[in-house]
């Protein structure tokens, strides 16, 4: 651009003449001393407008006007700092999202690489007919179970491997039994004179007996009393009948 | 020509004789707050600086350096005020509202962009050609919906020949004098109008080419003018 060109603008700027391109135009040249000088002297054209002394009360009211108690240096820093305190806050949280995200991506990728191991495991099962003879069974309420509303929303299954005569006793909601009570689990063999214990139950566990005779036996829940009975003698609360 | 001027930004045991020569590198003569960098301007640039440490003390909250600043600068700013606004009421409450914004945000102030003076009064400007954009946009609707409504004319400068004229103000106006009437009258239209260079054009029924030549002309000389006073 040249001094010429340069010298209009400043001059036209300082009047406020000049449109956005022209402005840019200016302000982009670096003639910042220039840009100044031409604004200084239409400053000075104040002094071009005939002298008239304001009324002598407007400085005293325009003191009164100021606030009797500021800290005018630390309110503008304070407007200073602000876009500064916002970027801060935004790396801040920019930060602790990264973290999250970062910390979720390894839950997922944990989470990942435990299906994938159940997967392997469901189909080692598969393949190896492990589940093959696997009898499930829900039990069923006794009348003794169905009278007593605290066993109302109770849940017993059990799952039977007739190859290995043991089983998982699965339960939910089961209440705890009454003082000097226990429950107690039974295999039902249709060959058997009666009732074999797999033993006293107080939550989800595996279980064994002697060989039965079928591979669908029976299995039933009675309340005893504390240390278990050799044969039922307390209500039937859970029960489901062989082969069912 | 030897004067005595008294300068009452020093204390009373401190006031100096000078000449008007030297008045002009004083505070109280305008090349202080244009050429404040120039080489001769040691002296002058003391008084730039002082403005300038008045607005970094009145950013700390110090209610006498405002009162020194709206000592040197009320004067100038109402006179331009009156002049732009033409209505003595709203002249003052311009004047107040540019004095309590100079409070307010004295700390935004920055020496490297312009003198103390030329802040102000781009500020006072502003705001006078804001209100008289909106004044002519009322004025407008009026004189649409209401003609006889319309007010028969103002206090405009009355007061003007009462007052009296100091170093600075015989400057410019002695610089002012020297351009020709058709710069002279842009850069007023311009600068105490606030209208823009398609509204002046308009008004004088020139081109926009010759206004902006001679606001250009205007300026450029106005501005030979007062540096050649100090050079």
């Amino acid at each position: 651009m040249s001094s010429e060109r340069l010298n209009e603008l400043a001059a036209l700027h300082a009047l406020d003449f000049l449109d956005e391109a022209e402005k840019k135009e200016l302000l982009n040249s670096g003639e910042d001393e220039l840009i100044r000088d031409f604004a200084e002297t239409a400053a000075l054209l104040a002094y071009d407008a005939p002298e008239v002394p304001p009324s002598p009360a407007l400085k005293a009211q325009i003191m009164g006007r100021l606030p009797k108690h500021r800290a005018p240096s630390r309110i503008i820093a304070f407007t200073q700092w602000m876009p500064y305190a916002i970027a801060a806050c935004l790396m801040v949280l920019g930060i602790v999202q990264a973290q999250r995200i970062f910390v979720l991506k390894a839950h997922v990728r944990q989470m990942k690489a435990g299906l994938l191991a159940d997967d392997t495991e469901v189909n080692h099962l598969r393949t190896s007919n492990a589940l093959k003879d696997l009898r499930l069974a829900m039990l069923q309420e006794g009348a003794a179970a169905q009278a007593n509303a605290a066993y109302a929303s109770s849940h017993i299954m059990v799952a039977w491997d007739p190859a290995q005569h043991r089983g998982m006793l699965s339960m939910k909601n089961l209440p705890s039994p009454p003082t000097g009570h226990v429950y107690q689990l039974w295999v039902l063999d249709p060959k058997a004179q009666k009732p074999i214990s797999a033993g006293l139950i107080n939550e989800s566990r595996p279980f064994a007996v002697e060989p039965v005779s079928t591979s669908q036996p029976g299995f039933a829940i009675s309340l005893e009393p504390s240390g278990g009975m050799p044969a039922p003698t307390g209500p039937i609360l859970f029960a489901v009948a062989p082969g069912q | 020509m030897v004067i005595t001027t008294l300068v009452p930004a020093f204390p009373p045991d401190l006031r100096i004789r000078t000449t008007l020569a030297d008045c002009v590198w004083n505070r109280l003569a305008f090349p202080a707050y244009i050429f404040g960098n120039m080489e001769k301007s040691s002296h002058s640039a003391a008084g730039a600086n002082d403005d300038e440490q008045l607005i970094v003390s009145i950013s700390q909250g110090d209610r006498s350096a405002f009162g020194t600043l709206y000592d040197r600068f009320s004067t100038p700013l109402y006179s331009l005020a009156l002049k732009m606004l033409g209505d003595d009421a709203e002249a003052q409450d311009l004047l107040q509202e540019v004095f309590l914004s100079v409070w307010n945000k004295a700390s935004t102030f920055r020496a490297d962009r312009g003198s103390a003076f030329s802040w102000v009064v781009t500020q006072l400007r502003n705001r006078a050609i804001d209100r008289i954009r909106s004044r002519r946009r009322r004025g407008e609707l009026l004189e649409a919906n209401a003609p006889d409504l319309m007010p028969v004319g103002s206090n405009q400068g009355s007061s003007a020949e009462n007052c009296e004229t100091n170093e600075r103000a015989r400057e410019v106006r002695s610089a002012m004098e020297q351009l020709s009437d058709d710069q002279r009258q842009v850069l007023r239209m311009a600068f105490f109008d606030g209208l823009t260079q398609a509204e002046i054009a308009q008004k004088l029924e020139e081109p926009l080419g010759t206004i902006k030549a001679r606001a250009h002309r205007g300026m450029a000389r106005l501005r030979t003018l007062l540096r050649s006073l100090h050079e």
